[in-house]
Order: structure tokens, then sequence, then C-alpha cells
């Protein structure tokens, strides 16, 4: 205390001194110009950039003392009482050109900014313009620069990468864009290589991800390349481009007439290794078949019109999975029709007439898969799933680009019986339960 | 069998499905171990002349094109012309919440000339909740939004429309595309429905615009009689118009839909005919002459 005291004539002679209370003859009455030049000159997620030119002391000469910068989402101009005080740095010399960032904004909301600034001696200016802003993200995630490719099959690859963030390396972008072709990958080629899908998201910067891609032709030079994405549609540029080789896989032909590769649609997918593809050729084969764990791809190779799997003679599902197929099994540009059905409980009811898929999840792709029906014997008994059953806990089901159509199930899903599954571009019509729920699809 | 993980249900055509029960194009039960809402993903789907008939276990709303309990994220479908009955009224042609978790989300549907009801929120027991927002419900019978028990089931109903959507003549290989000044194509909060493309400007008027609707051809048991039309819709949360005779009155009689020739999905889609339906014919199904199914030019 007794110090403070002390120091207090001190104080008051350093104030008088400041301020030119010596000069009694010419108090400053002159207040600094009013800024007109106001402007935000860059938005972030959170930010705004400000800049504008220094006012002087008087006018237009000398150095000001200070600026008060408010903000808000109104008119800072006709409400500045209520607008918030934002601190900004000294006032440069007249002419100079001061900036600020403005934090602590939210994101897509419109701000305004106006400006007052005032001498040494208490005078302030007139208000500024008022400048306007609205925070955006505008930084995109960081190239990816460790993409790397490694065969897992023949003709299946697997690429890994480190996820950059949202805003170059820090935060969690939002998608990918994974692109392939047989040719070197750049900015110019990207629209032209092929898109791979993707089911994940990425996360956060610095995590490990890798993406299975499924199937490729075999004995063929592949680049990939990826991208990244945040929520407001920043992408970086490509990543580096890995480059791989796949290897031989075995391709085995079926003919109606039995004088293929294998005598029968099972027989080839018996014969088959994994990678391998089982191509059917235009015809009617009636036949129930189980893919039987293999990793392949069981193809129409003319299409579903002409390429026709018929359960009319068998007594169950014309197509089975129950040897925990995953994604890289792939049934495709088949008509299947006419099944019946598995019996998987003893009782005489029946699931999955047209395909049945236990604990698996293949990609079941450009098929059409009619009239099929699960009926069950006369009594209380449940049948489900007259076009497709699918329950597993391993994949998610792929069912895309398929025409599922008139069939039916005693009990419910006349179309499609699915548990945890990815359904899209399908044409679902005309499937019909006879006493129950779903007529298209359930989904429970 | 309970959902073990995601569904997800995207731009598929669901077209002319019936149960004999409940959820005539797609019946999602995720009210046993639940799976998390944002996992039930059910969008950009159109869904057209499906029924629920309600009549095994008809004890809810029955759902036309969708019957859903617990929690879903259902979105950008259109839903049009598809009927439920059951054994309470209304049924809803068009959605069915039964049970559902506050969580569920109704969000940006056209949901269009269905009956009994556009959407109804049954439940069998306790309080219960859904959101219903942003959607463009027009021409339903009975109403656009039913909601069973007020007292338990919380509907957070906001920003809906109420007004024609404007969909263009519908022809072979027609998406049910929308004019270009259609409602559904311009609100800030980006498209309504599963059908983002403008299709014809000047708009021509006749699907999808009550102008060219045909009149009630009577009533067996008394209902509408000839030139009773559905009155144009004023915008209000849940709106209640018309008359309130039930559908299945009309269920037998033949009664032809302004837009037969209706079809719905890619220019590569080609008809074929197949059977007939063994129920009775809905009076909404847009394809008097065959009840043929979709197939893919592959």
């Amino acid at each position: 205390m007794v110090r403070s005291l002390s120091l207090l004539p001190v104080a008051l002679g350093l104030v008088v001194a400041f301020y030119g209370c010596g000069d009694t003859t010419k108090p400053d009455t002159t207040p600094p110009g009013a800024i007109k030049d106001l402007t935000v000159t860059a938005v972030a997620n959170t930010t705004a950039t400000l800049k504008w030119t220094a006012p002087g002391d008087d006018g237009a000469k000398g150095r000001a003392a200070i600026y008060d910068l408010r903000v808000a989402t109104f008119s800072v101009i006709a409400n500045w009482n209520l607008a918030s005080r934002v601190l900004t740095p000294l006032p440069g010399p007249a002419g100079a050109t001061d900036s600020t960032m403005v934090s602590g904004l939210e994101e897509g909301l419109a701000y305004n900014f106006a400006m007052r600034t005032h001498d040494p001696a208490g005078n302030w200016s007139d208000m500024s313009n008022m400048a306007e802003g609205v925070p955006r993200d505008t930084i995109p995630p960081a190239p990816i620069t460790d993409l790397a490719v490694r065969l897992e099959t023949p003709i299946s690859v697997v690429l890994s990468w480190t996820a950059p963030g949202d805003d170059g390396h820090v935060g969690m972008a939002f998608s990918y864009d994974v692109r392939y072709a047989q040719s070197p990958i750049t900015e110019a080629t990207w629209g032209g290589a092929t898109q791979a899908e993707v089911s994940f998201a990425p996360e956060v910067a610095g995590t490990g991800q890798e993406l299975t891609i499924w199937p490729l032709q075999s004995q063929t030079v592949y680049y990939f390349a990826l991208k990244t994405t945040d929520e407001r549609k920043n992408t970086s540029g490509p990543s580096n481009v890995a480059q791989i080789q796949t290897e031989t896989t075995h391709v085995w032909r079926i003919l109606p007439d039995g004088s293929g590769d294998a005598p029968t649609v099972q027989a080839g997918i018996d014969s088959a290794g994994n990678g391998d593809l089982v191509l059917v050729e235009p015809g009617t084969y009636y036949e129930n078949v189980n893919l039987r764990g293999k990793e392949i791809h069981l193809k129409g190779d003319a299409g579903p019109e002409v390429t026709i799997l018929d359960g009319t003679y068998g007594d169950s599902s014309v197509v089975v999975c129950d040897s925990g197929e995953t994604n890289r099994t792939i049934i495709e540009g088949l008509t299947i029709t006419h099944g019946k059905g598995t019996d998987l409980t003893g009782s005489g009811g029946r699931y999955g007439a047209g395909i049945l898929c236990l604990d698996a999840a293949p990609i079941i792709r450009g098929n059409i898969i009619q009239e099929n029906r699960a009926e069950s014997p006369p009594g209380n008994i449940w049948s489900w799933g007259g076009g497709i059953s699918a329950y597993s806990s391993v994949d998610v089901l792929v069912l895309e680009d398929n025409v599922i159509a008139d069939n039916f199930a005693t009990s419910n899903a006349g179309g499609l019986d699915l548990g945890k599954c990815l359904v899209r571009r399908n044409v679902i019509r005309g499937n019909m339960t006879g006493k129950g729920d779903g007529g298209g699809c359930t989904c429970i | 069998m309970y959902i073990s993980g995601p569904v997800t249900i995207q731009d598929n055509l669901f077209l002319e499905n019936v149960a004999s029960d409940h959820g005539g194009g797609i019946y999602v039960a995720n009210s046993g171990p639940r799976v998390p809402t944002s996992q039930i993903d059910i969008y950009e789907n159109v869904f057209v002349s499906n029924q629920a008939l309600g009549l095994d276990q008809g004890f809810d709303c029955s759902g036309g094109a969708i019957w859903v309990s617990g929690g879903a994220h259902i979105h950008e479908n259109t839903i049009a012309f598809n009927y439920a009955d059951s054994q309470n009224y209304p049924a809803a042609g068009g959605i069915c919440l039964v049970n559902s978790d506050p969580d569920m989300v109704i969000e940006k549907n056209i949901i269009f000339q269905n009956g009994e009801a556009g959407l109804v929120a049954w439940r069998y027991s306790g309080s219960w909740g859904a959101s219903v927002l942003r959607n463009l419900f027009y021409a339903n019978d009975y109403q656009d939004i039913y909601n069973q028990a007020p007292n338990d089931i919380a509907l957070y109903i906001v920003e809906n429309l109420f007004e024609d959507p404007m969909f263009c003549i519908l022809g072979s290989g027609s998406r049910g595309e929308l004019a270009g000044t259609s409602p559904a194509l311009n609100q800030p909060y980006g498209v309504i429905g599963a059908v983002a493309e403008p299709g014809c400007d000047p708009y021509p008027g006749t699907w999808g615009s009550i102008r060219g609707r045909t009149p009630w051809r009577g009533d067996m048991r008394g209902g509408p009689t000839s030139g009773t039309r559905i009155s144009r819709v004023n915008s209000s949360a849940v709106t209640r118009r018309g008359n309130s005779t039930p559908w299945r009155a009309m269920m037998s009689q033949s009664w032809q839909h302004p837009s037969a020739g209706l079809s719905l999905g890619d220019s590569n889609l080609v008809y074929k005919k197949i059977r007939w339906l063994p129920f009775p014919r809905n009076p909404w199904l847009p394809f008097p002459e065959t009840s043929g199914y979709l197939t893919r030019d592959w």
C-alpha cells in the first residue's frame, strides 16, 4: 500500500505528458478519418480475415490509438451497441494496411463487420463501411502420399493408405474417390479411370485404411490412385499412383450340352479355385447349385435373358451360399427361376426359394430372379423369401441391378428376406406374400 | 432373425408388390435388438402401386409402401398410388410407423395419392415419436398425416408441403419426372422425392394434378358419388379434406387412373405380361390392362 501511494505522483506525471496537457492552447478535437475500405479477404470454416487502410490520428495524418471492430449476424451499423466487439492489433501509421483474423465464427452464417477508430485524445471516427463474410471450409484434405497395393488373390488387390484430415492433415475427411485404370492415372486422365466402390468413410487423420478391389482382369497391369473430399466438397489432389500386375486366373466355360470345361454349372463351381471365373453360356440349366464358399465369379456370359438356372426339377433353393461366402463371391447375369426353397427347420417350411444365403454375403448383381415360390405345406408352418433369403453375420450382402419379380412366399417376404444388406438399383415388382408381411422386401 | 447390421435400400423401384398383411413394398422391423437408426437408410426409391391388405393380423396401419417399426431414416423417396387396408382406419397407403422411436426421421419424400392415408403413426402401447420433415404430401385419401394416438406419439411435423408435386405425363420410359416449376425441385433444402431431373416444361397439368382426375364411378356402400373430387389442399401441418369413405369400399370397382400407361424406371425398361394378381384389383394400379413386370434390357 505504501509503495503504491509513493508511485502515484509519477504515474500522474506520465499521463499528463502523454496526452500533451502541457499544450494548453490547442486541444486535439480532430477525429481519425472513417475507414472506407474494410474488406473480408478470406474465410475458413470458423474464421474470417479482414483488412483495411489505417486512418491517422487527425483525419489521414499521424497514428490513431485503437480500433473498435464489431461483428454480428445482423447489421452492425444499425445495431452497433448490440454487436460483439473483437480484439484487434493497434493501428499502424496512416496509410498502412492493417488486418486481423476473427475466429470463433459459425460456419455458414453471414457475418457483418464494421469498425471505428479513436485517437489518443478520445476522438471517435465515423463508422467504417460494413463488410460481409460467410465462413466456409475452403481447406481441402492433404493429398495421400503413401498409397500402396498388394495382390490378395490372382485377380484381387488390396490398397492401403493413411487417412488425411479434413483440413490438410487435421480432422476427419468425408469421402474417398478411388480410381483404377490400365494406364497411368494423372489429373488429366482421372475422369476416364474406373471408379471403385468404397463402402466406408475416411477415418481420423493418421489412421491406416484398406480397400479390396475385385474382380480385376487376369494378367493385367493396373494403376491406382485416390482423392479425398471433405464435407464441403473440398477435394485433395490425386495421391501417388500405385501399380501392380494381376496373375493368371482360370475361366471355366459351361455349355448347356455338357461339352464345356465342366459338364454342369455345379461341376464348374466345384472345379474352380478362388479367383476363377465360371462362365455360363446361353441356355437353360435345370440345376440347383451351391457355391461351396468359393471366391469365384459365377456369371451368365450373355446376360440373364438367355442364361437360365431353372429349379423346376429340384426341391430346394436354386442357388445356395452356406459356406461363409463373402463379397468376393459374385453371382451375375443369370435368370434364377422356379426355385422351391430350402427346409431349414425340418418342419416343411421353405426359405429362399430363388437364392438362400446362410451366414453368407455374396454380391448378387444383374440377375433376374423371378417366379420362385417358398410355399408351406398345410398347417401353420412358416416359409420366407420367395426370391431371396439372406442372413449374414459377415459382410453386408450386396444386391444390385437385379430384377426381382413375381416371387411368392407363404408367410413373409414375397421378394426379399434380408438382414444386413445393401440393396440398390433393383426393380422389385409383383412379389407377394400369402399370409404375412413384406410383399417386396422384409428386413427383420 | 433380426436386423444384425446396416440396411441400405437405395434407388430401387418397388412396383405392384402385395403383402397380405403389412408392408406392401418394404417391411422393416427394427424394434428387436435395435440397430442404430442411422444404419437403417431407405432413400431415393420409387414406390408405386404396392399394396398391404391387412388380412392376417392387420391391427395397425399396414403400410402400402412401407411398414417400419423402431427407428429408420426414410428420405427422398417418391411414394405414389400405393394402397393399404387394415382392421383399423385409416391404414397408411404410404408409410406406416409403428411404435417408432423419437429418432425415426421421415424426410423429403413425395407422398402422393395413396389410400387410405399418406402417413400414419401407430402405437400398440407406450409412448413413441417421429420427425416428419420437409415432405411433400398431396392428394392422399382421407388425410396426409394421421396420428393414431396424439397423446402418446409425439410427431414433430415441420416444413412439410401440401401441394401438387407437378409430375409430368408419364409414358413409357419415364422415371416420374417433375416439371421444372415443381415445388419438389425448388426448396432451399434440396430436392424432395426420388426424381431430381426436371422433365417437362411447360407443365402439362395432367398426371399429378387433380385437374385430370377421373371422377368416382359411384360406390357400392354409399360412398362418394360421381363427380366427387378431392379438393385442393391448403398448406397446413395436418390436413383433413374431402370425404372419409374407406378405400376398401372401392376395391372391387373398375376404376382407371388417368395415369394408365405409366411406367417408372429407366428408359431401357420394357414390359412383359405375366399374370393377373389373385387379389381384388386395386383401383390405384396404373396398369389396368396388364400386371406384367418390369425387366431391364440388359
